[in-house]
């Protein structure tokens, strides 16, 4: 075990400010701030009612930002989530109403129910920072930071989400189901109120905005960058893989590392950020071969393989 | 594949018992009368393969009875395997009652035999129990060795071989048990496959380093002869002091205290087959300590082939000699050769070497190892020497320097009325060898009597041939032999003590040879006189004894030829490293050391010396590493340049040494996850504290300053954390 490292303050008061909505997963609340200063995507994968949503907001919430919810339906049409143009008679011009998706931390929950053109809309907003409605071009608030939840255990009547737009996910994370005693924590803490309405802003969206600034600057060295690469070409030359992890994998492990480190007010990157968001950052990109999936093998499982079979650099 | 080691490592176990059990029995043939030891042997085996393979009791003990009962069977009956048990009991139940007296020597040879048997049976299983079953072996190895060493000093049997077995699998079978135990605690036990590196690897060195350094010869005195004259003492201590040894008559190796009694003993140790009478030399001894004789100490050695003529000069080549063969039956085990002077040649039918030892021309029979090889029996050819008086008369004094000074060489001590005797026994006699010849005739008269009884032993302040000549007048022919040359060397004569057996008693003729049989009665010593242009010529002051050399009044022709003084046969005989060790040319003593050094030390020697070297370095630092560390503090404490580059390389020695402390770190473990491993291991936060410190250094861009004070006490602490 690494030995616990502090978290910059700023950080650490965020992650306080969630953990007073959700009891025990500290762990996802920072990995959810790592996405979110390194200007990346969240997909959860968990079934319903784990406090996804609570989550969400708690974060819009704590950094003062505009939370915005789209509720994903087979019905759902790209111009319901990006927004359209309506013909204002007095104006006489079509006018721009704004989707749900013009919001700083948007949830798209259940994701993969929807039909694949309502998700490519979604897809190519988070990828491009903008939305193109009627040929106008307008961009999205800044910061932008969309938790995308998928149900892993309903298939029926889903789209599972195409490798392609899977990859456009800095992390894929799962609260999972909270431990008993944590359970308990949860009903006595919303016995009389709901915890979100007590938590107030720690931070402005503009310190929010600043700190994704200073993350670019945190530095990734030579033998850090190939230690990166070292384990994502294993994924490549794995047996079990049927597809291995994309450059855009490297570079989103890359990118959540100097968040990680940012987090713990490090301004540069060890092999433990790698060794730890690796699993997160790109478990999601690794498509299995059939064989490996009926040995039981997952994702996560080959993963935690690359980084045991990848020797850690111990000099420059 | 695991049960195929664990079985490899049973049957390991079970072969090695049964091997120390059979080391008690090898001597057997040797140090008794037993016979046939090798069928014990077989009972031994066919028990430990019992215990091996587990069969029913009922079916273990039927196939040792059984083995027994053919055992027996074969030696003494000679009968129906089933009439055997009969017999035994008819034997048992009519020595029944020998069993509880002490007349164990009337037992009847099958019944002890089958008692032995019996015997065998019980320590086979005892020995299983104690080393398979409970995994001991200390003990009883101990015993083996003691064993081994008693039997190998107290009597005929070498135990050359069984040491060296007994280091080699004794030591890896201790340890084989000992790592056995452990893994009995703990099954989970790692490093096995190390511990056999180490435990051969020790074992190997250990026995290549005994095998080939330098034996040095016996440093004590033989003990047997002290043992047995301690043992003898209770009785004889009040009556009379002188009698504290008592000799037996026999050809023994220690005359380093001369004197005391004799018992007679005939034992027939040779018979000899020969044209002449002649004395038998074994060795000679030149040097005189007050109290008896010790030899030249040398190590060298010279070899000679069997069946080969032997280049040694014997005598001067203008000495009339006549070659002449005779074989030679030993009737008792020695390792060396009885021969005449004047050998030339040995045959035996084994493939022998002959190493003759050059200070005492003892030679040994050994094989083309160095182990010692008893011959039963083999043929010389040599040079018998006619001796003209008139030669002898002519001969020179003795101008070699070096032989001088070597046998005529006296104890500082010796008393004056010894060298006043022999100027008066000599006085008015010119030539050499007419005083030899005054002083070997001094014996006959003036009331020295040939004793073997009453004869003294020099007392602390005593000397043992001015006690003989002035005192007690009696002695046998060490007490005349030993006077004779000490007379002899007071002149400046060069002589020495030569050792052997006389002639012995003629037994019958056979197609004009002479058959000799020689007894330990005729064991003998006598005189050897060096003339110049002559060479040693023997001579016999003892009283009642006869030089059985010839020597002749008139003079051969070839004989007054003068010798060529630089190759005089002394000389020849000189090995090289001897002159190159005395030559006035070498000034300092450390070069004579260096030379000694160097030719006592071959180049075969010393490259397996280096190797052996090597090899113990390469243990040392494989398995004494944790010692390294005190090196690597050193190595650190004194760099001048300092920054990210001496820190690494600190850094990174500070991680081998911990792996060799045995906190491994796995490839894919990070620094801060090992450090967090370590820390708890030493219970610090040391580590943690370096490896963010070195983190620092190697995840950042260079130009970051590192505080070295700060980081040395970090690494100097961990690293002396390492050496505990």
């Amino acid at each position: 075990m690494a030995a616990k490292e502090m978290l910059q303050p700023s950080i650490e008061q965020v992650v306080e400010n969630i953990e007073k909505v959700i009891v025990g997963k500290r762990n996802v609340a920072i990995l959810s701030l790592v996405a979110l200063l390194a200007k990346g995507h969240v997909l959860l994968e968990d079934v319903p009612g784990v406090g996804k949503t609570m989550l969400v907001r708690a974060l819009a919430k704590s950094i003062n930002a505009q939370f915005k919810r789209i509720q994903f339906t087979p019905d759902l049409l790209p111009s319901d989530v990006t927004g359209v143009s309506i013909y204002n008679p007095r104006e006489m011009q079509f006018e721009y109403k704004p989707g749900p998706i013009m919001g700083n931390i948007v949830l798209a929950d259940e994701i993969n129910r929807t039909s694949p053109k309502t998700q490519s809309a979604l897809l190519e907003a988070m990828e491009e920072g903008n939305v193109t409605v009627d040929g106008t071009t307008r961009p999205l608030p800044r910061p932008f930071f969309v938790m995308a939840t998928q149900n892993p255990i309903e298939y029926e009547g889903t789209y599972p989400l195409p490798e392609a737009q899977l990859d456009r996910f800095l992390l894929k994370l799962s609260m999972g189901y909270p431990s008993p005693d944590e359970e308990v924590e949860i009903l006595s803490r919303v016995e009389k109120v709901q915890p979100i309405e007590e938590i107030h802003p720690v931070m402005t969206v503009d310190e929010l905005l600043e700190l994704q600034q200073k993350v670019t600057e945190v530095y990734v060295g030579d033998s850090i960058k190939r230690y990166i690469v070292d384990i994502v070409q294993r994924s490549r030359s794995n047996a079990s893989v049927y597809l291995g992890v994309s450059p855009r994998g490297s570079l989103a492990l890359m990118k959540a590392a100097q968040a990680y480190a940012f987090i713990h007010g490090r301004e540069f990157v060890i092999p433990d950020d790698i060794q730890f968001l690796a699993p997160y950052a790109l478990s999601h990109r690794i498509i299995l071969k059939s064989e490996a999936k009926l040995n039981g093998l997952s994702a996560e499982d080959i993963v935690r393989q690359m980084i045991v079979r990848t020797p850690v650099p111990i000099q420059r | 594949m695991k049960t195929m080691r664990y079985i490899a490592i049973k049957m390991l176990i079970y072969g090695l018992a049964c091997w120390l059990l059979i080391e008690w029995l090898m001597p057997l043939e040797t140090i008794s009368d037993t016979e046939g030891v090798e069928v014990f042997i077989g009972f031994v085996v066919l028990c430990f393969l019992l215990y091996f393979f587990r069969p029913p009791f009922w079916l273990s003990v039927f196939v040792k009875s059984i083995y027994i009962l053919w055992a027996l069977n074969q030696w003494f009956y000679h009968a129906s395997l089933f009439t055997a048990p009969t017999r035994i009991w008819q034997e048992t139940s009519d020595h029944a009652a020998i069993l509880f007296t002490t007349r164990l020597m009337e037992l009847s040879n099958s019944l002890r035999s089958f008692l032995f048997f019996g015997l065998l049976w019980l320590v086979a299983y005892v020995s299983y129990r104690w080393m398979v079953v409970r995994k001991r072996l200390f003990f009883f190895y101990v015993l083996t060795v003691i064993y081994v060493t008693v039997l190998d000093t107290f009597t005929l049997f070498r135990g050359n071989g069984a040491i060296v077995r007994l280091v080699a699998f004794g030591f890896f079978f201790l340890s084989l048990l000992h790592i056995e135990r452990l893994r009995e605690q703990s099954p989970a036990i790692g490093g096995i496959r190390r511990w056999w590196g180490a435990c051969l690897s020790f074992v190997g060195l250990a026995v290549l380093v005994g095998y080939f350094s330098p034996k040095l010869p016996p440093q004590w005195p033989d003990p047997v002869s002290f043992v047995k004259s301690y043992a003898a003492a209770p009785e004889e201590k009040q009556i009379d002091p002188a009698a504290l040894k008592v000799k037996k008559v026999g050809y023994g190796q220690n005359d380093s205290r001369l004197g005391g009694p004799f018992i007679a003993d005939d034992t027939v140790v040779f018979t000899a087959e020969d044209e002449r009478r002649h004395y038998w030399r074994v060795e000679t001894k030149d040097i005189y300590t007050g109290k008896g004789w010790t030899s030249f100490q040398s190590e060298q050695m010279r070899t000679l082939e069997n069946d080969m003529d032997i280049d040694y000069s014997w005598w001067s080549p203008a000495l009339k000699k006549k070659q002449i063969t005779a074989s030679i039956h030993m009737k008792k085990t020695y390792f060396h050769l009885v021969y005449p002077l004047g050998l030339k040649k040995v045959k035996a039918q084994e493939d022998v070497v002959y190493r003759m030892e050059t200070a005492t021309e003892k030679i040994y029979t050994t094989d083309r190892s160095v182990y010692t090889l008893p011959l039963t029996s083999y043929d010389l050819v040599y040079e018998y020497p006619t001796f003209s008086i008139d030669a002898l008369k002519a001969a020179p004094p003795v101008g070699d320097k070096e032989l001088l000074e070597r046998y005529t060489q006296l104890p500082e001590n010796l008393p004056k009325r010894v060298r006043d005797l022999a100027k008066q026994i000599t006085n008015g006699k010119q030539t050499q060898y007419e005083q030899v010849k005054a002083v070997e005739q001094y014996f006959h008269a003036n009331g020295y009597t040939y004793e073997t009884t009453d004869v003294a032993v020099p007392g602390k302040k005593d000397d043992y041939v001015d006690q003989f000549l002035f005192e007690t007048k009696r002695g046998y022919c060490d007490n005349f032999s030993t006077s004779m040359v000490v007379m002899l060397r007071s002149l400046g004569i060069p002589a020495r003590w030569v050792k052997g057996y006389t002639s012995g008693r003629l037994m019958e003729e056979k197609d004009g040879k002479n058959i000799y049989e020689i007894t330990n009665n005729d064991a003998h010593s006598w005189v050897e006189v060096y003339f110049s242009g002559i060479g040693w010529v023997p001579f016999e002051p003892t009283q009642g004894f006869v030089n059985p050399y010839v020597f002749t009044a008139s003079s051969p022709d070839s004989e007054t030829a003068p010798l060529p003084e630089q190759r005089t046969p002394e000389q020849s005989r000189v090995p090289l490293e001897r002159v190159r060790e005395q030559s006035p040319s070498l000034p300092s003593q450390d070069s004579g050391i260096l030379d000694r050094f160097l030719a006592a030390w071959s180049w075969k020697r010393i490259a397996i010396a280096l190797a052996a070297f090597f090899a113990f370095v390469w243990t040392a630092y494989k398995t004494r590493r944790k010692w390294w560390p005190y090196v690597t503090i050193l190595r650190f404490q004194y760099k001048r340049k300092r920054g990210d580059n001496l820190f690494a390389a600190a850094y990174l020695s500070l991680l081998r040494h911990l792996d060799d402390y045995g906190l491994k770190r796995k490839p894919h473990q990070t620094l801060r996850q090992y450090a967090a491993y370590v820390d708890d291991w030493f219970k610090t936060k040391e580590m943690t504290r370096l490896t963010m410190l070195y983190e620092k250094s190697i995840y950042l861009p260079k130009n970051n300053p590192i505080d070295w004070d700060e980081v040395r006490e970090l690494w100097e602490n961990l690293i002396k954390k390492t050496v505990s």
